[in-house]
């Protein structure tokens, strides 16, 4: 069975006529396209979006139909120009991985007229689910129940068309923080221009200096080179998860009692660094600490100080 | 006074820093804005022919893709913007590198794509890259902010001649870039025929008139705001043509424009520190006194500008000496045109400093002492043979050598072993010239009590923020958290520019005077104030110490600031003033290396410094620019170098994994001692400009402990493995 | 960079089911030179396949061999007790690379895949024999102080930078990929190629091909092994000139020695003839010095590079003395 749905919220300047229209127009794909086994299309209680679409779906061929089928073009003609936000996804309990395969090879085929691109992204989440995958965060809605999967029988979990963006979940200094946009964007990039964390700071974009440093499920990474969604689901640290309200970490207060910074670019990375080398347990000697520190440059050349900062603060965190 | 000026107060500034709070130009968010990104030349000579911005225009996202065809007509300003044409104003191509489009988009990442979609053709010129196939047209260009490139005292060439011993070498450095980890940035946003700018600057009044000019515009309608600034070293103290640009895109696309330099696209942008070549010649006396020096140099210079950015100073001013004729020449190259870089004297200190090394040896003379026997209390080109102010420099060389153990010192090279390295000890004078630009700031007390100090100069990372708060907390008697300290901002008054080490000597007596003048103005006010318990009592027998107000015999009879401007019913406000003069800091270096010839390893291990920088403000951050400033000689001294390609002109390197700095894991313990025997004359505070003295001499003080351990003398840097073999 | 498609795979066959069927795609673990090589206009790419789980990120050790996941991140197998332990150049050449932090991310088949730093291949403005066929080699007159000595020609001199690959090689490491034409083993020695006309091609893999395992035979020699990097400042920076050895000794007489060189050949450099040389003799000073003539004799040296002739024959005098217990 294949399960083909939407969310969407209409732009807030549209009348009560329009909306009946696109809502029509998406219901009609239901009845009038064989394939469909049922479907439903209403509102979304989610809170995220305002309605949603859901469309069950035989089997592969008439996946196919359905995605070439007439009704579907007209009603996406009507109802697309009128959507603000849309996320739309695939899901399949077929456990064939050609399935998930198809399945994206239609959708990038499908010819949809305009998107609303402009000031708001239109968001294709595409998901195609096999018996061992899961959903990708966000949709509520859970995979068919798993059977049990060997590892090669596990299909892709996850496929973004290029062109499109996608939702990416991440907890960012214990929170969950949603972002919708390409694959092409790295980690720096998202917390920076998207989440509005500037604390961490790009000085080369190229993984070379290590200012961009930031703490990826516990571990030291260079978000310049990191593809925010490739880090789907992941906990990140950054520079502003670091203290607890007022209270600075030991590894903070340790750079300001050594005077550990100058101009402060490389700092956050420093810091990020400095917490992860710590926690590997790297900071046993001060060469020790020169070496494994020297992966974060800092021109003011500090790095004098900043070693006396670490080897102070690795006595103060426990490990 | 309470004492605060001298300590070392750990940074205002640091728990922003640490935090990530602190709000560099690039973190600021700015509804609707969109991204730019430069299309830079590929060619170093010749001219645009065609811009196809079909494919670009076609990216998703893309807004506009702007050429010269649609730039404003801007005017060219005056130094510091140190560029002679504004790219994108006409077809010509002067370097690889330069403007040619610029591309706005939703997102940066858009932008970015769009920017390689845009397809450029050219008529390209063959440049010229290589300095050394053009020394013959080297010429002495027109004088650069009112100093000559030629000076002359005496008859050198005579002296020269009849002198007992002579040194004549060449020494050399390369092309380097300044490299600070934030790259360029600036924000435009025009509202109602205003401009505000959030800018990486190292000067945000010079940036502000630079841009008001170019656009024609009163300086009243330009704002530049920078209260944090990622690393300047001079590459953010001029304006550079991507902020007119972005200010010019903003305007056209009617929305506010980001722009962020790559980081390949900071070596064409931002000037550097040129090549250079440094032909010195040395005369003395047997007993090592300096007859003559002839100093010629030749600094890369472009097409279109000839400033000389790495000046002769040391040569003229540091050692007695009565006959000296500096030239410094440049020669034309088709690259960008260089600028100044942390201790642009440095070039030229570095062959100073090794060739009285190299005297000292050939007369079997202690460098130490070399240096001592032609140590001068007198300014050497004052006409008045006026005396420096308080030099402390015969007390540096002491302390630092005693400090080191350099009476240890086996003065043959080559001799000093340790397992498999040999081991060598060097020094050098270190000195440089600082700055000061008139500067005022504005202070005032609320009626909390609490002080804000508001100034348009910088914090670069040398701790401005920090040392003005002291100099202010002490100079009222608050504690030090009642003080804030504003700045980065031409809303505030103009003050100067952070470059040249002028931040201190310019701001620091205003900041002291403002304080004077508020401590003044609120002890008038209580004492003339029948609520205060302190009415009656004679101004100067008031004492002001942790915020409170006492009279100097009974201290029952007290105030507070709060009380007294709470009662005052509105805020005391001053403005602080203070001229200074330009001068010069001293200092020596003393290090060890150890050098495993087999392989051409190289460790710098010990570094002992003594600085005399007058008074010293803040132990911290002067100890901060001291292990600052050896950490880029070692840099200059070992590895530093812009690769130019000598076919096409184009940088080679233009990273940050190919050009090396130091990194951690290179730097010694430095030992930084300060000589301070300042006398805080309450005006001045005796401060003078630090900033780039330290790390002058290190590279000469590295050569020197080659020399001293393998017996190789290395004039050329870096100093790269392959030379020590 | 583009704007290219993700997909993420489960398995190595449905990875290379996809890579098959989606044009100009790639794989991609760490990510950490593929976004800097498209960033730079070096490489361009509509797709990229996630490699991350495909359960071939393991590291282990039997009776034979140890077996390394091409998705493996290099600071897992350097930190690896057992590596530390039997296969000492391999730690020491992985703690040798970049930094912490891209050791965190970086994959071994990524490492192994990284490409060259030569300032004119990564300048997508410059001509560059590798990045674009015919369009020259400006290398050879201009900057190569970090370009090859051996194994190069007219068309490219540009040296491999992974440190890895040269100790892998000098282990006799096995490489497993898996293409859509199905599974294959390739000995290391053979997986690089030799720039020569065709410079774009650096290895034996052919489309769509994905490096699913590194085998390392176990053996004494193995656990006998260094790694020397030369940089000109003190880390974090790509070799200068390189050497990792495996040498085992009976009394002064050589029983084996394995040797590979970085910065200084066109590939990771192993030349068998050198070995040959100190197989079976005493190791002195003088064995040592003819094995390093040997290794030089056909290098081709260039005005930035010349040093290196003298520099990679110290490096190896350094590296077997240190290993032969010399000094």
């Amino acid at each position: 069975m294949i399960y083909h749905g939407s969310r969407f919220t209409f732009k807030p300047d549209i009348t009560p006529r329009q909306r009946t229209e696109a809502l029509e127009g998406l219901s009609d794909q239901g009845r009038v396209i064989p394939s469909v086994r049922s479907f439903v299309v209403g509102r979304d209680h989610s809170g995220e979006y305002e309605w949603g679409a859901i469309f069950v779906i035989e089997d592969l061929d008439g996946y196919r139909e359905f995605m070439t089928h007439p009704a579907r073009r007209r009603a996406e003609q009507i109802a697309l120009p009128l959507i603000e936000n849309i996320v739309s996804f695939d899901l399949t309990d077929d456990p064939d991985p050609e399935a998930g395969v198809k399945m994206a090879e239609w959708r990038q085929h499908d010819p949809l007229p305009e998107r609303p691109v402009h000031t708001r992204r239109t968001v294709l989440k595409a998901i195609a689910v096999t018996a061992a995958g899961t959903a990708a965060a966000g949709t509520g809605i859970a995979a068919a129940p798993a059977a049990a999967a060997a590892q090669t029988a596990a299909a892709q979990a996850y496929a973004v068309a290029p062109g499109a963006s996608v939702e990416v979940a991440l907890t960012v200094n214990g929170q969950l923080r949603k972002v919708v946009l390409e694959p092409r964007v790295t980690l720096l990039d998202a917390l920076r221009e998207r989440l509005g964390l500037t604390g961490t700071k790009k000085g080369c974009d190229r993984g070379e200096c290590g200012a961009c440093t930031v703490l990826a499920d516990g571990e030291r990474v260079k978000s310049c080179l990191t593809l925010a969604v490739m880090r789907q689901g992941a906990e990140i640290t950054t520079v502003e998860g670091l203290a607890r309200g007022d209270e600075l970490h030991p590894v903070q207060e340790a750079f300001i009692r050594h005077d550990a910074f100058q101009c402060g670019a490389c700092t956050p990375g420093q810091i990020m660094s400095a917490v992860a080398c710590i926690d590997e347990g790297h900071a046993g000697s001060e060469a020790e600490i020169r070496e494994w520190m020297s992966g974060n440059l800092c021109r003011c050349a500090a790095y004098q100080n900043i070693v006396a900062a670490v080897a102070d603060a690795a006595k103060e965190v426990r490990r | 006074m309470s004492g605060l000026v001298g300590q070392g107060v750990a940074r205002v500034d640091g728990r922003a820093k640490v935090t990530g709070a602190a709000r560099y130009a690039a973190d600021n968010e700015v509804a609707g804005v969109l991204h730019g990104f430069l299309v830079m030349s590929t060619i170093a000579r010749g001219e645009v022919v065609e811009i196809d911005t079909g494919a670009a225009l076609a990216h998703p996202g893309v807004v506009a893709v702007y050429t010269h065809a649609d730039m404003p007509r801007l005017k060219l300003p005056d130094f510091p913007f140190n560029r002679r044409f504004i790219p994108m104003q006409d077809t010509r191509v002067h370097h690889h590198g330069q403007p040619v489009a610029y591309v706005l988009a939703q997102t940066l990442e858009q932008a970015q794509e769009a920017a390689n979609l845009v397809k450029v053709r050219y008529r390209a010129e063959h440049p010229v890259a290589r300095m050394a196939d053009v020394l013959d047209e080297a010429f002495l260009p027109e004088k650069f902010r009112n100093r000559p490139n030629e000076a002359a005292r005496g008859d050198a060439a005579a002296a020269l001649e009849q002198a007992e011993v002579r040194i004549d070498q060449t020494y050399s450095s390369p092309m380097q870039h300044h490299n600070p980890i934030e790259p360029h940035t600036t924000t435009a946003v025009w509202e109602d025929g205003t401009l505000i700018l959030y800018e990486s600057t190292q000067g945000v009044v010079f940036a502000r008139n630079a841009v008001a000019f170019a656009f024609g515009k009163g300086r009243e309608s330009v704002r530049v705001i920078s209260p944090y600034l990622g690393g300047g070293f001079g590459a953010k103290g001029p304006t550079y043509p991507h902020t007119l640009l972005t200010a010019a895109a903003a305007q056209l696309a009617g929305r506010p424009v980001k722009l962020v330099l790559s980081r390949a696209q900071m070596y064409t942008s931002n000037g550097h520190r040129a090549e250079y070549r440094h032909h010195l010649r040395l005369g003395a006396t047997r007993q090592g006194m300096l007859t003559a020096i002839v100093d010629t140099s030749t600094a890369q210079v472009t097409r279109v500008e000839e400033n000389i950015y790495n000046g002769s100073d040391s040569t003229l001013r540091l050692y007695a000496c009565p006959n000296v004729h500096v030239r410094q020449l440049g020669v034309r190259l088709d690259l960008p045109t260089s600028s100044y870089m942390r201790s642009p004297e440095t070039t030229a200190h570095f062959g100073l400093e090794t060739a009285m090394d190299e005297l000292s040896y050939e007369l079997g003379i202690d460098p130490v002492e070399l240096r001592i026997r032609n140590h001068t209390e007198v300014d050497q080109q004052s006409e008045t043979g006026q005396a420096y102010a308080g030099k402390q420099l015969l007390e540096c060389y002491r302390a630092a050598a005693e400090a080191f153990g350099w009476a240890r010192r086996s003065p043959r090279p080559g001799v000093t072993r340790d397992g498999d390295e040999y081991v060598g000890w060097g020094m050098a004078t270190e000195t440089h010239t600082y700055g000061v630009i008139p500067s005022q700031v504005h202070l005032a007390i609320g009626p909390d009590g609490r002080a804000t100090l508001r100034a348009a100069t910088q914090e670069i990372g040398t701790g401005t923020y920090t040392v003005l708060t002291q100099v202010v907390a002490e100079g009222l008697g608050m504690p030090l958290g009642h003080v804030t300290t504003l700045l980065g901002d031409t809303a505030y008054p103009e003050a100067s520019l952070s470059a040249g080490s002028s931040t201190m000597p310019s701001v620091a007596g205003p900041a002291a005077d403002a304080a004077r003048r508020a401590r003044d103005a609120v002890i008038a006010l209580a004492v003339a104030d029948p609520r205060s318990p302190l009415l009656g009592v004679p101004a100067e027998e008031v004492v002001t110490e942790n915020g409170h107000l006492f009279a100097r015999g009974d201290r029952d009879r007290r105030d507070t600031y709060r009380n007294v401007v709470t009662r005052h019913g509105s805020a005391v406000e001053v403005t602080g003033r203070q001229d200074n003069t330009a001068g010069h800091s001293f200092g020596a270096v003393f290090l060890e290396v150890r050098i495993q010839p087999r392989l051409g390893r190289l460790r710098v291990t010990r570094v002992v410094t003594a600085h005399d920088l007058g008074r010293v403000l803040n132990r911290r951050t002067a100890r901060g620019q001291v292990i600052g400033g050896v950490t880029w000689g070692i840099g200059f001294a070992l590895m530093e170098h812009t690769m130019v390609d000598p076919n096409t002109a184009r940088v080679v390197n233009p990273n940050l994994s190919t050009y090396l700095v130091p990194v951690c894991a290179d730097t010694p313990s430095v030992e930084a001692l300060f000589v301070d025997r300042s006398e805080p004359d309450g005006k001045l505070l005796g401060v003078r400009g630090f900033g780039e003295t330290p790390g002058t001499g290190v590279p000469a003080a590295i050569g020197n402990a080659i020399y001293h351990a393998i017996g190789r003398r290395l004039r050329d840097v870096p100093f790269t493995p392959d030379k020590l073999l | 960079m583009r704007a290219f498609g993700y997909t993420v795979a489960g398995s190595p066959a449905e990875a290379v089911r996809i890579a098959a069927s989606t044009p100009e795609s790639t794989f991609v673990a760490g990510g950490t030179d593929l976004l800097n090589l498209m960033r730079d206009g070096a490489e361009a790419h509509d797709h990229l396949v996630d490699v991350n789980r495909l359960g071939i990120d393991g590291v282990a050790v039997d009776s034979r061999r140890l077996r390394v996941g091409g998705s493996a991140r290099m600071r897992q197998v350097a930190e690896h007790p057992r590596v530390r332990r039997e296969f000492p150049v391999l730690s020491e050449a992985l703690l040798a690379s970049a930094s912490p932090q891209v050791r965190n991310m970086a994959s071994i088949g990524g490492n192994l895949l990284q490409r060259t730093r030569c300032g004119y291949f990564r300048d997508a403005a410059s001509a560059c024999n590798k990045r674009v066929p015919g369009s020259g080699c400006p290398a050879i007159t201009g900057h190569n102080r970090g370009h090859a000595i051996l194994g190069g020609g007219d068309h490219c001199i540009a040296t491999h930078p992974s440190d890895l690959a040269v100790a892998l090689i000098a282990l006799d490491a096995t490489v497993h990929l898996l293409g859509p034409g199905g599974e294959r083993a390739v000995p290391i020695a053979d997986f690089y190629l030799l720039p020569g006309s065709t410079p774009d091609r650096e290895t034996v893999m052919r489309p769509g091909e994905l490096i699913t395992w590194v085998d390392v035979p176990r053996t004494a020699l193995a656990g006998r092994s260094r790694y020397l990097k030369l940089r000109d400042r003190a880390t974090f920076e790509f070799a200068v000139v390189s050497v990792a050895a495996a040498l085992r000794t009976s009394g002064r007489v050589v029983q084996d020695v394995r040797l590979a060189f970085g910065g200084v050949g066109t590939r990771p450099w192993r030349d068998t003839q050198v070995e040959a040389a100190l197989r079976g003799r005493p190791l002195t000073g003088q064995a040592i010095a003819e094995a390093g003539r040997l290794l030089v004799r056909d290098a081709e040296p260039y005005e930035g590079n010349r040093f290196k002739v003298e520099l990679v024959q110290r490096a190896l005098v350094s590296i077997l003395s240190d290993l032969g217990g010399l000094r």
